[in-house]
């Protein structure tokens, strides 16, 4: 994923929740490590949406790790083929 | 005076997967009532009630009304700074703490009676007061708003007839039960038409996802929720088919914003409507009648029986158009705050409340809200008021300052965060002070995010 995304991904959620990324382990549950409960969570994927004028799709919500998040929502940043 | 058991017509409640019949809620309303009368022994007719969205929470709401006492509505997650200051302004003679386990009552285990004995001045006169809710801490400090059995009926019988609510119909408000929106609209109205209701939460992502399966299983006419359900109800898949039984869906708390509700006509073909209230006003004062026109900027029209004026700082009237406070006249108007007949005289002048909120009202009639008169956030349909959250943070001996505001958000209304001053204002101290407000003050008022000053 381009850096732009992920750092802007990055923007957006650490305006939700105070945290250091560098702390945070990819690979783990995200809402755990940052504790950020389930409304913080939609409304972090609420204000993406709005930012960057995507649609972030409800899989999201099943996203648990970073990886698994930034994947999904930064596929929805990219631009489009077509 | 009617006692608003006296209205109570019940048809099914749903929740948890079980059905549970008219018979069995009324017999295990009288089972509060009886075991409340027989084991009071205070003179405080307070009950406080942590209320979770469960079937208990019904039983022990019109037990506490049937048995003749107050029902002071407590937020289940509330932590001790607030209740201490609630318990010592009406010490309860009974707290219904409902085990969430079980769905039958174990009295002695779940109901803890109190031997306060309080001076007969301070409880006199409040004999129409069927329920209390703490609010309006604008000043730091929060107040009961003493909600009389005419104004919750009054009220009731407003939203009845403004939505349609009718036996048969199936409510759903998946909204805290310690919310006057969602106990007067999901569970007091229907029950006054033998209307069918589902106990359903958004306390976990899960559990909110799970509403939308509840359409097709329940069959939902109306829906009322808060801004951040709609917006993940629009996500969910092949949404349309799912809602074919609904009449109405309705909106709360905090304002819907065109974004989310654009997305979910797009993603369903239903139009979301949306009314305005307050706890003091026994829940909608205005609401978008269904054959009105919808203008997304405005909360609708004055419901039946209230009466909407636009005020100046010098309490005069505000010509169509223009600026002022809103207030509320009408029998859905609490009586007042209890014991503070001071903030109670400031609110309401000459019969007329005042709501602290500002707006306009245009030539159509249809009332606009611009802003906030008073100094409050809104998190999500949770009302948090400054000065009281700076009160309860400067409690910490750490603490020199602590400033506590809003951003917007949209899904949210505000999102709350604060300017901390610490006198040791190290990494591991920040991390001390975060944890000791959690631990202290009820979840949703803690600030989402803190800036520590140095």
């Amino acid at each position: 994923m381009e850096d732009m995304v992920k750092q802007n991904i990055f923007s957006v959620i650490s305006r939700e929740v105070a945290l250091d990324f560098n702390s945070i382990d990819p690979n783990a549950d995200l809402r755990e490590q940052v504790n950020m409960d389930s409304m913080q969570f939609v409304a972090v994927l609420a204000r993406l949406e709005k930012e960057f004028g995507i649609e972030i799709p409800i899989s999201a919500m099943e996203a648990t790790t970073l990886n698994e998040f930034l994947s999904i929502v930064g596929n929805e940043m990219l631009p489009k083929a077509g | 005076m009617q006692p608003l058991t006296d209205f109570l017509h019940f048809g099914n409640i749903f929740f948890n997967d079980k059905t549970y019949s008219p018979e069995t809620i009324r017999a295990s309303i009288d089972a509060v009532a009886e075991n409340l009368t027989k084991r009071f022994i205070s003179n405080s007719p307070f009950v406080y009630l942590f209320a979770p969205n469960h079937i208990k929470t019904v039983y022990a709401l019109f037990g506490i009304i049937k048995a003749g006492r107050i029902c002071v509505l407590v937020d289940p997650a509330l932590k001790h700074f607030e209740l201490e200051e609630m318990m010592k302004d009406s010490p309860p003679g009974a707290l219904i703490r409902p085990d969430r386990q079980t769905d039958v009552f174990d009295f002695y285990k779940e109901i803890e009676v109190k031997h306060y004995q309080l001076s007969p001045t301070r409880i006199k006169g409040l004999d129409d007061v069927a329920i209390m809710l703490y609010t309006a801490a604008d000043d730091g400090f929060a107040k009961g708003a003493m909600l009389t059995h005419e104004n919750l009926s009054v009220s009731a019988e407003a939203i009845i007839e403004s939505i349609s609510l009718t036996h048969g119909t199936v409510s759903c408000a998946p909204i805290s039960y310690h919310h006057l929106f969602a106990l007067q609209s999901g569970v007091i109205a229907p029950c006054f038409v033998e209307g069918d209701f589902i106990i359903t939460e958004t306390s976990s992502l899960e559990k909110t996802r799970n509403i939308a399966r509840l359409f097709e299983t329940r069959s939902i006419t109306h829906f009322h929720a808060v801004p951040f359900v709609y917006y993940l109800l629009g996500k969910e898949q092949e949404t349309a088919p799912r809602f074919s039984s609904v009449k109405l869906m309705i909106c709360g708390g905090n304002k819907l914003s065109a974004r989310v509700a654009n997305n979910f006509k797009k993603n369903t073909g239903i139009d979301i409507w949306e009314g305005y209230g307050l706890t003091e006003t026994s829940l909608a004062i205005t609401w978008h009648p269904p054959a009105a026109v919808v203008y997304r900027d405005s909360v609708g029209l004055p419901l039946a029986g209230c009466q909407i004026r636009i005020s100046s700082e010098d309490k005069s009237d505000i010509p169509p158009g223009q600026m002022g406070e809103i207030c509320v006249r009408g029998k859905t108007v609490m009586k007042g705050y209890f014991c503070n007949d001071v903030a109670t005289q400031k609110v309401i002048v000459d019969g007329w409340f005042h709501t602290g909120d500002l707006g306009k009202i245009d030539t159509n009639g249809y009332i606009h809200l611009s802003g906030l008169k008073k100094r409050m956030l809104n998190a999500g349909g949770n009302k948090i008021y400054p000065a009281e959250l700076e009160r309860f943070m400067k409690r910490h001996n750490n603490v020199m300052n602590v400033e506590v505001f809003g951003e917007p958000d949209e899904l949210m209304g505000d999102k709350v965060k604060a300017k901390v001053q610490l006198r040791n204002n190290s990494p591991e101290f920040q991390k001390i002070y975060r944890e000791w407000c959690l631990e202290n003050i009820t979840k949703y008022k803690v600030p989402k995010s803190f800036e520590f000053l140095s």
